[in-house]
């Protein structure tokens, strides 16, 4: 049976005990209160009404011997008390009445046929002290009086009023003994109902050890052991499973209390290859990570010797070429200086490349660092972009270079870097323009600054302008140029992201090009370098 | 510009480097006091026999048995030689090692190749008291 079965069952028995078991003490509760009833309300009122009998009586016999008394005065000294004796009569007969009365409510209240007996006795002998009072007052009242008769009638009125004080102490005996009765009665209920309240109470604490013992033994072990269970596996006793061979909700417990357990074996075990796995996978990112930091060294490290050992030659090849164009080693020809000018842009270009393709390597490893120093001025920078660029448009004599710069507010930023990005902008412009202008603007504005490169070049169809950016890739045009790396856009556009700055462009076929630079004054993302 | 008779020292391993700064010096610039290393042995005790002593000292970085750094240190080291500007003349130009000579206490650096052209302008402000770090190709 469940455990809620029981529980459900044991508290109905109980409260159907409890019921009936109440019964017989309600019950004789209810018998003393009827005891009590009947002394208060019938024996006690029929003491009452007899003790007015008896009164009665009295006055009744204190009445007629006063009214005899005043007639036999009346005739020992001859007065006339007519009127007195009538008043005195008239008072025999009311205190009659009274006793006639007494005795009706008697009859009304009495119990039992005793009861009745009794007042039909006490009728009787009433009635018989009245004839005889009434028979003896008349006769006294006649002159001649007839002493055989007055004789007879005073023993009749003696016996009547003799009765009737017996008859009276009968009925006040006979009620008497009725209260001993029902006292009796009264007491001895009540001394049962002590009794069955002992038992009722014994019954009941038995009942509840029962009951308490029942739920102690089907309950409170099976509970201990899942305690106790639970506690061993919480410290890590997994092998341990709960032997509860019970029915009920504890025995569902149990089991579904060892599945949790066997779950959680499966979880752990789980748990533990993931964590191995997951382990295993740290150790190889780690390795795969050294080794990628390795590589990564390796070729930063590579890169800087190539640089470093190809800007040597570069440096024999460039200078001594120029040592030769200034006539250092003798006289040379217009012809020979223009082929040896050749040679030295040539060399430049591919100082260009070199230093190109080692800032595209930085950025594309992340190692890119920029030299942050504060109190940049750009004007100077922008001046120096403008001589390059006079030098750059001195054979293009149909192209006109505009300057249009505000003053800037002092920047922080890699001032080379700052100088690296105009460079690359304006010196692409100078070289797709073949007519027209090239205007650099420059303006503070807020918290930063823009500059502004406009060409009236080719311009860049909306479709090549993604292109611009991209590093190794040339728009048709930029092809056709047939010089450049393809790296200048995609790395200005790198440092000025770097610079937490913005560089846009504006073009359309045919329609010039147009590049904005914004670069904040003072970045958060910057840190000066400090020596 | 500059005085004519300032005297100049240059260590540098590569022959083409050191022929091109003897033309640079010489031919162009026209000193006379140029004293030029090929490497850096005995580099105190050969710098210290130079009369006059150099107003300007020319290092390349990558060389042996001692390489800048070292020069470096060694002259600072020279009570005589505290306060005479030193230059890295490098062909590594990567922002880390530009650091790492600033921090180590050069005046400035050059990079290579050297612009003719230009470099006659970054002495005369080295030996006017300025330092340059930022050199434009």
């Amino acid at each position: 049976m469940s455990l809620r079965r029981q529980l459900q069952l044991g508290f109905i028995l109980f409260t159907l005990i409890m019921t009936f078991g109440s019964w017989p003490l309600i019950d004789s509760a209810s018998q003393i209160v009827q005891s009590f009833d009947l002394i208060l309300n019938g024996i006690n009122p029929m003491v009452t009404s007899l003790q007015e009998i008896q009164n009665n009586a009295g006055i009744v016999e204190s009445e007629f011997i006063s009214t005899a008394f005043l007639l036999q005065l009346q005739a020992a000294r001859g007065d006339d008390l007519q009127s007195d004796i009538k008043g005195e009569t008239g008072e025999f007969e009311t205190a009659w009445v009274q006793l006639q009365e007494s005795i009706r409510r008697y009859d009304q209240l009495s119990l039992d046929d005793e009861d009745n007996e009794f007042g039909e006795n006490i009728k009787t002998s009433a009635n018989a002290v009245h004839d005889s009072g009434q028979e003896i007052l008349r006769l006294l009242e006649n002159d001649s009086v007839d002493l055989g008769a007055l004789t007879e009638n005073f023993d009749r009125f003696e016996t009547a009023s003799d009765d009737l004080r017996i008859v009276l102490a009968q009925a006040f005996a006979h009620e008497e003994e009725e209260l001993v009765e029902a006292s009796q009665e009264a007491s001895l209920i009540a001394n049962d109902n002590v009794i069955a309240n002992v038992v009722a109470s014994i019954v009941f604490i038995i009942m509840v050890a029962v009951f308490g013992f029942v739920i102690y033994r089907n309950i409170i072990p099976h509970l201990r052991q899942l305690e106790n269970s639970s506690r061993r596996i919480a410290e890590g006793d997994y092998r341990h499973r709960v032997s509860l061979k019970v029915k009920g909700e504890l025995g569902s417990l149990a089991e579904s209390f060892n599945s949790m357990a066997d779950t959680m074996v499966k979880r752990n075990l789980e748990l533990a290859r993931l964590n191995q796995d997951l382990e295993f996978q740290i150790a190889e990112a780690n390795l795969a990570r050294e080794r990628a930091e390795n590589a990564d060294r390796v070729k930063s490290a590579f890169l800087a010797s190539m640089s470093h050992e190809l800007r040597t030659p570069l440096n024999a090849i460039i200078n001594f070429t120029k040592f030769v164009v200034k006539g250092v080693m003798g006289p040379v020809t217009d012809h020979q200086v223009e082929t040896l000018n050749k040679t030295i842009n040539s060399a430049k270009h591919l100082l260009a490349l070199i230093n190109d393709v080692l800032d595209m390597s930085k950025i594309e490893s992340g190692s890119l660092n920029l030299f942050v120093e504060d109190d940049i001025n750009v004007n100077d920078i922008l001046n120096n972009v403008k001589g390059t660029a006079e030098g750059l448009l001195v054979d293009k004599k149909s192209v006109s270079l505009e300057m249009d710069v505000e003053t800037l507010p002092l920047l922080r930023g890699d001032r080379q870097r700052i100088l690296q990005i105009m460079l690359n902008i304006v010196s692409n412009a100078c070289k797709f323009t073949e007519e027209g202008f090239i205007r650099i603007q420059a303006r503070p504005c807020d918290n930063h600054i823009e500059l502004v490169v406009k060409d009236t070049g080719p311009g860049i169809a909306p479709e090549d302008q993604a292109l611009v950016f991209e590093p190794f890739k040339q728009t048709d045009t930029g092809l056709r140029q047939g010089s450049g790396t393809g790296l200048g856009m995609p790395i200005s556009l790198k440092l000025v992201e770097a610079h937490g700055g913005q560089l846009r462009l504006e073009s359309a076929l045919g329609q010039g090009a147009t590049f904005y630079v914004t670069l904040p004054v003072k970045s958060e993302m910057l840190v000066p370098v400090t020596v | 510009m500059m005085p004519d008779n300032i005297t100049v020292l240059y260590v540098e391993d590569d022959q083409q480097s050191r022929e091109i700064m003897q033309l640079l010096l010489q031919m162009e610039m026209g000193l006379t006091n140029i004293n030029i290393f090929a490497d850096s042995s005995d580099f105190i005790t050969r710098v210290l026999v130079i009369q006059p002593k150099p107003d300007v000292i020319l290092l390349d970085i990558h060389l042996r048995p001692h390489d800048g750094f070292e020069m470096l240190s060694m002259l600072r080291q020279q009570p005589t030689f505290a306060a005479v500007p030193i230059v890295a003349l490098t062909a590594s130009v990567m922002n880390e090692e530009v650091q790492k000579l600033k921090n180590a206490g050069f005046n400035g650096v050059i990079a290579k190749p050297i612009d003719v052209d230009t470099f006659p302008g970054l002495l005369s402000r080295i030996l006017h008291g300025e330092s340059i770090w930022r050199i434009i190709e």
